[in-house]
């Protein structure tokens, strides 16, 4: 498309255009051109600067609002004036070219060609990379589907985890297997690389871990040597990975680890108010090194845990996590910060407030994948309920029944059944991500302690703030909470106190109801 | 000038004589135009900037066409308007108009 309030230079163009297979459209003024530009596709735009009205400097910037890379040319003889001003007015876009208004043919012809030539590569090399990005983007997903929900419950194992790729996909890799009745696997690698062939590996390595655990009761140091001619012989692999295997039984409370060149686990108890870690002095070199390499069972580390104790891993990412002053994590403060959480910090949320913490440390720049892994015994408590569920509509009615029954009067029942709905339709309704392919679950506990109930939500919605909620419910039209029907109102006024955290994406809200039969008036929120 | 214009379409364009009518119209329009920003200039008090963009487009098409006279014209009153210089802005129009009448004729 031609652009020029003079219709004698159009004519120019459009003769010395005609017959080089360019079909030319002009326009003398810069609205009607602007019009065609939305409906009509132009490999390039040539453009006169000045011209009554809108001039060709504005023309381009309403083009640009609609097409940020068109190629457009200036056909101007005011650069040849000597006028820095429009040069630098011209080049101030680098999809915007210049040439002299009585250039001869050959050039017009040739500048066009190449810049429409550049253009059309420009724009097959971005749809490739968008294709990829795409490619990239689902690989991610279906790789966070390969691995544990980030949490997982059992009649003997609690166990949550915050996985953290650096790009959509990641070498990270962790596991929680049920090898026997109460013994189970815990393993947690990292694939040298974050880009796909690590995803590849780190795919059949779990596939190989599945596989090999059918034949086996296996012990840390026997799965780290199959592990590593597997990787050495049958992948024949000219990368490598971390490991930590850690045996966990829960019946004598015993673990036994070994690490292949992996960070420790650390292990701590709100008990014992001592944080130890897996001697980092034994195990062996990383899988995949040398095929030769022995992993003994002499480097197992064998401790007898408490009852509460908790066991954190972590991927070596977390070690090169760096702040706004480009400063790593230090090994030290990730281990005070470790030891200080285990006192108050429960297992299903010890990933994300270590998370949390580090963030409001400011180190929040993570050039590699990391993952943080807790496990702990799920300790058997009568006066507890808790459950794991899909993020379904339908799914609640089941829990709300099931924690009804903890009501001290049936009145309370009806009310822990209202406040279970109110609760887990919000947070399904409102709290969806629906770019996401995997299914959310959430974590949902009921617990009576004395003349007390505590419901405890957990999970990975969108964040919410149950008090601006109940202030604003019923308000404005377009006001998020008042459309919502976040059913806060409700929440409020069925219980005594009402607590919300969010660390690193996840979400933790608390509701606290007397038990019994309570005189409305006595209630107060915070 | 209608011979000059000829004669520089057939050079620029390879156009014979007889295919040069459709250029010819449209010089004459974009002529017609300019004129028609400048009749109240002309008339009244002389603006400047506004001198100067009517200029711009005088060069630009009488360059491209080939009329060395207008273009002459046509950057020395925009000289003019730089500089300004009232009396020889006030001439050089009243030359351009001059020009235009002469082309109406010869056409």
């Amino acid at each position: 498309m031609a652009v020029d309030d003079a219709v004698a230079n159009l004519m120019i163009l459009k003769g010395i255009l005609k017959g080089n297979d360019f079909k030319v459209v002009t326009s003398t003024n810069a609205l009607d051109a602007l019009q065609l530009f939305k409906q009509e596709f132009f490999d390039v735009i040539l453009l006169d600067v000045i011209m009554p009205g809108i001039d060709g400097f504005e023309l381009r910037k309403l083009i640009r609002e609609v097409d940020i890379e068109r190629p457009i040319i200036f056909l101007t003889s005011m650069v040849e004036d000597g006028s820095m001003k429009m040069l630098n007015q011209i080049v101030w876009d680098s999809n915007t070219f210049y040439l002299n208004k009585v250039t001869d043919k050959e050039t017009l012809i040739r500048k066009i060609k190449e810049v429409v030539a550049n253009h059309r590569i420009r724009n097959v090399e971005r749809q490739r990379s968008n294709k990829l990005e795409g490619e990239l983007k689902l690989a991610g997903e279906l790789q966070r589907i390969l691995l544990p929900e980030w949490c997982e419950i059992d009649e003997h194992i609690m166990a949550s985890s915050l996985y953290k790729p650096a790009s959509h996909v990641s070498g990270d890799i962790f596991e929680i297997i049920r090898i026997s009745d109460a013994k189970y696997l815990l393993f947690i690698g990292d694939i040298a690389g974050h880009g796909v062939s690590a995803a590849l590996y780190m795919a059949t390595i779990q596939a190989w871990l599945k596989v090999s655990l059918k034949k086996q009761n296996p012990s840390p140091h026997d799965l780290l040597n199959q592990l590593n001619q597997f990787f050495c012989k049958e992948l024949q692999s000219s990368t490598y990975m971390t490991a930590l295997v850690a045996i966990i039984d829960f019946d004598i409370n015993h673990i036994s680890v070994q690490s292949a060149g992996h960070p420790p686990v650390f292990i701590g108890s709100a008990s014992q108010k001592v944080a130890m870690t897996s001697d980092s002095s034994r195990g062996g070199l990383p899988i995949g090194w040398f095929k030769e390499t022995e992993y003994l069972p002499s480097d197992n580390f064998e401790y007898d845990f408490p009852d509460d104790a908790i066991f954190i891993c972590t991927t070596d990412g977390v070690f090169d996590i760096e702040n706004e002053q480009q400063e790593v994590l230090a090994e030290s403060d990730y281990r005070e910060i470790t030891e200080a959480l285990f006192g108050d910090t429960d297992c299903l949320t010890f990933p994300y407030r270590l998370c949390g913490v580090l963030e409001k440390m400011g180190y929040f720049i993570a050039p590699d994948d990391y993952t943080f892994v807790a496990v702990s015994k799920n300790i058997r408590n009568p006066n507890r309920k808790q459950h794991l569920i899909p993020a379904k509509l339908s799914a609640i009615a089941e829990v709300a029944e099931d924690f009804a029954s903890m009501g001290a009067t049936p009145e309370q029942g009806v009310e822990i059944d209202l406040l279970v709905h109110e609760y887990l339709n919000n947070v399904i309704i409102h709290g969806g991500k629906q770019a996401d392919k995997k299914q959310r679950i959430i974590y949902i506990s009921i617990e009576k302690n004395d003349d007390v109930l505590e419901i405890r939500g957990l999970e990975q919605g969108a964040p919410w703030n149950i008090q601006e909620a109940a202030e604003n419910s019923g308000g404005e039209p377009g006001n998020s909470y008042a459309t919502s029907g976040r059913g806060a109102q409700i929440l409020q006024s069925i219980t005594e106190y009402i607590s919300y955290n969010s660390f690193c994406g996840l979400n933790e809200t608390r509701f606290v109801l007397r038990r019994g039969a309570e005189d409305q008036h006595e209630k107060g929120h915070h | 000038m209608k011979k000059d214009i000829i004669e520089h379409l057939k050079v620029i364009l390879d156009l014979r004589e007889e295919e040069c009518g459709e250029y010819l119209e449209a010089f004459a329009q974009s002529f017609d135009e300019c004129c028609l920003q400048l009749e109240p200039l002309r008339q009244g008090e002389l603006d400047y900037g506004r001198l100067r963009v009517v200029t711009h487009t005088l060069i630009g098409f009488s360059e491209n066409m080939g009329a060395m006279d207008l273009l002459a014209l046509s950057k020395s009153l925009n000289a003019a308007a730089k500089e300004p210089d009232e009396a020889a802005c006030r001439r050089d129009i009243e030359r351009i108009f001059a020009l235009r009448r002469a082309y109406q004729d010869e056409a």
